[in-house]
């Protein structure tokens, strides 16, 4: 590796080391996060007009997840900086299951601390792994976000999805079709079903409020991105 | 040089990783296409829709939700769906299920044309019984005013 890319990626490095409490995200920063969650080449710039990029991603999901876990200080998380976020999210990437890349992070901490500091990594890996996958993950104390979260336990995060997104057999449709009116504006302005927005996966499609509203995934964008 | 620093300059660097989703190929087109039932890239009427709606504080919602392509005539079966095929098949159910509560819902649900005819029909017989019957209690009134009146005048 030639020093010029060495120097190149610890420059970079030295960018994610800024605190996840900075808001907006610098361009800079979010150009590092993008190639680690979605392997892209950050010295490509990615938006080719007209095409989905990550902006919608980082203003609406990342920096209010970022700001609704730093809540009281940060104390209830051991992630400090998007450089730690980056570090769990490559670990999650690599199928690492969750014990592993818990004890990994115990490591790193001095042994005074590690009784102490468990929770608070727990609720960091929940965090990242929010992050990574738009999935509410791990029922957090600190808040009542009102969301179905996904329990990732144990194994590595992939397993847990694949677990909880398989395909489904249970009911029969019969010989109906899906025509051309069951579109989300139909449903609001005939069916009187209210769209509500949602940044969770999880409760993609999901009827609520006595059948009378119905969850959508809005960040549409993060999809084109994953599919790229 | 920290944990991180390593990761990113040996061989186990993120950035050659093989898989760099931790979603399957197969779930991510499916979730897309569900994305493009709801929202066909190709009419007109829905993209302006989308324009107007708001997310749940008050910010514009993604641009790419008008993006994802719409929905080939074969694809619209519910065996086409894997991972959302029971939260489709609920939905599409109340759909079918819902009976318009309000006037303009009255008038946007032609699903069934009969019945929206019959109704419509009715609204405009009633309309038009009410204003024939107003302008007749009115002329009837007046009739009776003026009547009274020449009588008035004829015995002086």
């Amino acid at each position: 590796m030639s020093s010029q890319l060495n120097l190149r990626i610890h420059m970079e490095l030295q960018e994610l080391k800024t605190s996840l409490q900075l808001f907006p995200i610098p361009h800079a920063i979010r150009k590092q996060i993008q190639a680690i969650f979605w392997e892209e080449d950050c010295a490509t710039d990615n938006g080719h007009k007209g095409q989905p990029n990550a902006d919608y991603y980082f203003d609406t999901y990342y920096s209010s997840k970022c700001q609704h876990f730093s809540r009281e200080g940060g104390r209830h998380i051991s992630t400090r900086t998007h450089s730690d976020v980056v570090q769990i999210a490559s670990w999650i990437l690599q199928d690492e299951p969750r014990d592993a890349i818990c004890s990994r992070l115990l490591d790193q901490l001095s042994s005074t601390e590690r009784g102490t500091k468990q929770k608070a990594i727990e609720t960091s890996i929940d965090m990242c792994a929010s992050l990574l996958a738009m999935v509410e993950c791990g029922k957090q104390e600190f808040v009542f976000s009102g969301r179905r979260p996904i329990l990732w336990r144990e194994g590595s995060l992939r397993d847990c999805l694949a677990q909880r997104f398989t395909a489904q057999t249970s009911l029969d449709a019969g010989n109906v079709k899906l025509g051309k009116g069951f579109t989300a504006r139909s449903l609001s302005r005939i069916g009187g079903i209210k769209i509500k927005w949602t940044t969770n996966l999880a409760d993609h499609l999901l009827l609520t409020d006595d059948d009378q509203a119905v969850f959508v995934f809005q960040c549409a964008s993060f999809l084109i991105l994953q599919k790229q | 040089m920290s944990n991180l620093d390593d990761c990113i300059l040996t061989d186990s660097c993120p950035r050659k990783r093989a898989v760099n989703s931790t979603f399957s190929d197969n779930f991510i087109d499916e979730t897309i296409r569900t994305l493009a039932l709801l929202f066909p890239q190709n009419d007109r009427a829905t993209r302006r829709w989308l324009r107007s709606q708001q997310d749940s504080e008050g910010n514009p919602l993604d641009p790419a939700l008008a993006q994802c392509g719409s929905i080939r005539t074969e694809d619209r079966r519910f065996e086409r769906f894997a991972f959302w095929r029971d939260q489709l098949i609920i939905l599409k159910e109340a759909y079918d299920d819902s009976r318009p509560k309000t006037l303009p819902q009255w008038w946007y649900d032609r699903r069934n044309g009969e019945q929206w005819y019959t109704f419509w029909i009715a609204v405009l017989v009633f309309l038009v019984a009410i204003t024939f019957g107003i302008i007749q209690s009115v002329e009837g009134a007046l009739q009776v005013y003026l009547s009274y009146k020449a009588l008035q005048a004829g015995e002086l």
